[in-house]
């Protein structure tokens, strides 16, 4: 409560400057009644060639005033007397922090490999702020990400929307109860062991083995919800997976679903509509292939990532061999965010298991704008659209007045090959600069 | 047939051979910016090739009427791309013996791979290949263009270079690969020195069997008989004999040729090193066997930390395609990442990048690793010599290779925009005059990245 009093004090006091902002001076800053009552933290004023806030607006050479983890000022040529001064250079260009919209990160608990169906698992629950994933996703540019369940089991859990600084409290998790995660495809059923051979010695001689298994296992589990909701009104005993599917059906929740291949992502509507969800589909490698499908649908896509070339462009195609990652990435294609562009169709960019690797969001997005998708969809499709969809957009996504001070300073225009993010801020707070 | 091709090779390294390519007499590149890398960069010039070589480049230059063109205006033109080491487009990269200098890429090259190519489509104008690092002394490579239907065809460069690995094979300890490695040189010189001495005594009792017919037995004799002490005394100093000077080509048998050929230091050699305590034996070896100075390693990432002994030894280096280094400390559990072409440009070191067609999608392309190079903090200026003229320096083809100069090859890309520019492709190959490619007639490219309904398959 005192936290959102202050916002909106910060906002309001700091709307009277902005008037002068444009060039001007910014004198009364040292009066800010807050600095004197409450902590005595200075300013931030961070100088670049350019600062652009994903409204639409570009300010060159840009400024971008912080204090107390909220964003004071953003314009051309701000002066703030008590303010500690962050010059980056003629060349450097300020963005918001990106947002990851699908991170799936190694060294977190992400799956029971046992059992198929954990809808009642948080991902939230095994979280651990020690650990170099942070960091990995902060050299992307990125200051919060949606992290993803395991693609193991079909239905894997919740999962959790967070800042990539992790704090001493849980201020970090912005929602520690996220979007339910369920996979189509070939993953939850591989390693398993059709249990008819072989001496049924590990938890891997099991059931499904096939992709008619993994959508069986699925539709099951939220036929049978449909039942237990039914006898749970009628006094039966509390199943809590049954539960959170039945809430979820209850109030036409989201359920994000991962699927690659075209017919995966046929599959993932399918269900969705059974089932009377909204559907969010992750990864949609070939989306490329019907992005009408997708529109009509009226699904949110999470594009990405786009990994492989196949070798000698048409000989690599569809040759089977290799992990099942292999086998549904070797069928993308390079243009596919262009394309989507083209076809009406609004996305966020995701970078699943490479999201802290530096195969991550800043490297996908540039891999977008190479083979063809315009900068400003891009930068939309890290920052604006998957704020809105997290539904995180009143804190972030944007360089605004009040929002969280969360920015990205790139050593040159954003998403071309030849730069990188030089300094991350998240909550008003510069990350560990990069390192040479 | 190849004993000739080797030997036109080391008279004339690089031949244009406009004929195989049937190159147009006279191309004209007009209106662009030309990035000549050794010298200026020009706004809006043209280049003019003859015969396969840059005849000139210039702003203002008239383009005669009876040459080909091909206008560039508001693109840019830069020298052909040159892959300082790759083995592919090899049935497989190593023999699974471990000393084998006689073999050589010639036998295993596939022109029709889709490596070459991908390769041309790239703008990769210019190639080494050459064996694997799995191996001791892994055979000859040779600098071939990605365009032909047979290796001779391809040919920029026989004697490509020898592979040689400093480096543990798997399962193979370090001790044992090494000391492999010097017994390999060991033997084979004790091996050319019977052979010279053989030579040498042939030769002597040749002379004494022809000397007889020629004069006077008695007083041949005594010539003999004075000169004895003189020669032995000289033998005794010039043992033991050098075989190096002694042999020639003819002595050698064809299992000989090429690792003689590397210590006589008329074969480049390519080390691979994959960690930094490779280094300081692969600089011992190459010393102590005299083709240090012939010598361009080939290294894995940890081998930045070797950077101050590689100076020292006035090495050049081939940086793997994916140049970062990464260790996390085994106490504090910090991660650390090291930008390789960051260190090497930082200490003065040439070096060259490096792509693969196997790695990840921004390691296929030396356009685009030296974008990466530059996102890492290396001028640009650096990085574009880095994949071309260096590479072409150490591929011996820095005279002809790697750079627009006026008789040097013409071998040249037109780009959409400026190298490392997100967005920029590589939309004209010339090769040795030849026009090679255009990216609006790549088909195989319009699918993967164009605008065709069925794109993508």
């Amino acid at each position: 409560m005192l936290a959102l009093f202050t916002l909106c004090f910060a906002a309001l006091s700091f709307e009277a400057l902005s008037l002068e902002a444009q060039g001007a001076a910014v004198p009364k800053l040292a009066e800010d009644p807050r600095s004197a009552a409450s902590t005595d933290t200075r300013p931030i004023l961070i100088q670049a060639g350019a600062v652009i806030d994903a409204k639409g607006q570009r300010f060159a050479p840009g400024s971008v005033l912080v204090k107390d983890g909220k964003i004071l000022a953003v314009g051309s040529g701000l002066v703030a007397e008590n303010a500690e001064l962050r010059e980056f250079g003629a060349r450097a260009v300020v963005t918001p922090g990106l947002i990851e919209a699908n991170a799936e990160l190694e060294p977190l608990e992400r799956a029971e490999e046992g059992v198929e169906i954990t809808p009642r698992l948080r991902l939230a629950d095994g979280l651990d702020p020690e650990s170099r994933a942070w960091a990995g996703l902060r050299r992307n540019g990125v200051t919060s990400a949606f992290l993803s369940p395991s693609g193991r089991s079909v239905i894997s859990g919740r999962g959790a929307v967070v800042k990539t600084m992790p704090t001493a409290d849980d201020r970090w998790i912005l929602d520690a109860a996220g979007a339910l995660k369920a996979t189509t495809g070939q993953e939850p059923s591989g390693g398993n062991i059709v249990p008819r051979f072989g001496r049924p010695n590990s938890i891997f001689y099991r059931r499904p083995t096939t992709r008619m298994g993994v959508t069986w296992e699925f539709r099951k589990a939220f036929s049978d919800a449909q039942l237990y909701a039914a006898a749970r009104q009628a006094g039966g005993p509390l199943d809590p997976d049954a539960q959170v599917l039945a809430d979820l059906m209850a109030s036409k929740g989201e359920i994000r679903m991962r699927a690659r291949l075209l017919q995966d992502i046929r599959t993932a509507i399918r269900l969705a509509e059974e089932f009377g969800l909204r559907l969010v589909i992750e990864e949609g490698i070939e989306s490329f292939r019907s992005p009408e499908e997708i529109l009509a649908a009226k699904a949110k896509l999470i594009y990405g990532p786009t990994l492989f070339q196949p070798a000698g462009i048409v000989f690599g195609f569809g040759f089977g061999g290799g992990s099942v990652r292999q086998q549904e990435t070797d069928r993308n294609y390079l243009a596919t965010p262009a394309r989507l562009h083209a076809a009406g169709v609004e996305f966020a960019l995701g970078s699943a298991e490479y999201a802290a690797s530096d195969r991550g969001l800043a490297h996908q997005a540039a891999i977008a704008v190479h083979f063809g998708l315009p900068r400003e969809v891009a930068l939309r499709a890290c920052t604006v659209v998957p704020a809105t969809w997290l539904g995180i957009d009143k804190r972030v996504g944007t360089l605004e007045v009040g929002k969280d001070a969360d920015l990205v300073v790139w050593s040159g225009e954003p998403f071309e090959l030849a730069t990188r993010p030089v300094a991350v801020m998240v909550d008003g707070a510069f990350a560990d600069a990069q390192e040479d | 047939m190849s004993k000739k091709l080797l030997t036109f090779s080391l008279l004339s390294l690089v031949a244009p051979q406009a004929g195989a390519f049937q190159a147009p007499e006279k191309l004209a590149i007009t209106g662009a910016k030309v990035i000549t890398v050794s010298g200026e960069t020009y706004e809006k010039a043209n280049v003019l090739l003859e015969n396969g070589r840059i005849q000139a480049i210039g702003k203002d230059l008239e383009v005669p009427w009876d040459a080909k063109v091909i206008d560039a205006s508001g693109k840019v033109v830069m020298p052909g791309l040159v892959l300082a080491q790759t083995n592919e487009g090899l049935d497989r990269p190593n023999e699974n013996v471990p000393v084998t200098p006689f073999i050589s890429v010639l036998d295993a090259l596939n022109p029709v791979d889709a490596f070459f190519e991908d390769s041309l489509r790239e703008g990769h104008a210019t190639i080494l290949v050459i064996p694997g690092n799995e191996t001791v002394i892994g055979g000859t490579g040779r600098v071939v263009k990605p365009f032909g239907l047979t290796v001779e065809s391809m040919t920029v460069r026989v004697d490509g270079g020898m592979k040689i690995s400093a480096s543990p094979r798997r399962g193979v300890s370090a001790m044992a690969h090494v000391a492999e490695l010097r017994k390999a040189f060991v033997e084979f010189r004790d091996e050319l020195e019977v052979a010279a001495e053989k030579k040498l005594a042939g030769a002597k009792s040749e002379k004494k069997a022809e000397a007889p017919k020629a004069a006077g037995e008695k007083a041949d004799d005594k010539k003999a008989d004075e000169k004895k002490p003189a020669d032995k005394k000289a033998e005794e100093k010039a043992a033991p004999v050098d075989p190096l000077k002694v042999l020639e080509w003819k002595d050698l048998s064809a299992r000989q040729r090429a690792l003689f050929e590397v210590l006589n230091g008329r074969m480049p050699v390519f080390l691979w090193c994959e960690r930094a305590m490779d280094v300081a034996h692969a600089i011992e070896i190459a010393k102590s066997q005299g083709f240090l100075s012939r010598t361009t390693l080939v290294i894995g990432t940890e081998c930045w930390k070797a950077a101050d002994e590689i100076k020292a030894a006035g090495l050049s280096v081939i940086l793997p395609s994916d140049f970062v280094h990464r260790e996390v400390d085994p106490l504090t559990g910090k991660e650390r990442e090291t930008s390789l072409p960051k260190v090497f440009a930082s200490k003065g070191i040439p070096f060259a990048l490096n792509a693969t067609s196997r790695g990840a999608l921004l390691e296929r392309s030396l356009l685009l690793r030296g974008a990466s190079a530059v996102a890492a903090g290396v001028e640009p200026a650096t990085a574009l010599r880095a994949i071309t003229l260096e590479p072409a320096r150490m591929l011996g083809l820095g005279d002809s290779h790697g750079s627009l100069e006026v008789g040097k090859a013409g071998t040249l890309l037109v780009l959409s925009g400026d190298p490392f520019r997100t967005g920029t492709w590589v939309e004209e190959v010339v090769i040795d005059g030849a026009h090679l490619y255009s990216r609006a007639k790549d088909d195989r490219l319009q699918r993967l990245t164009g605008d065709s309904k069925d794109g993508g398959r």
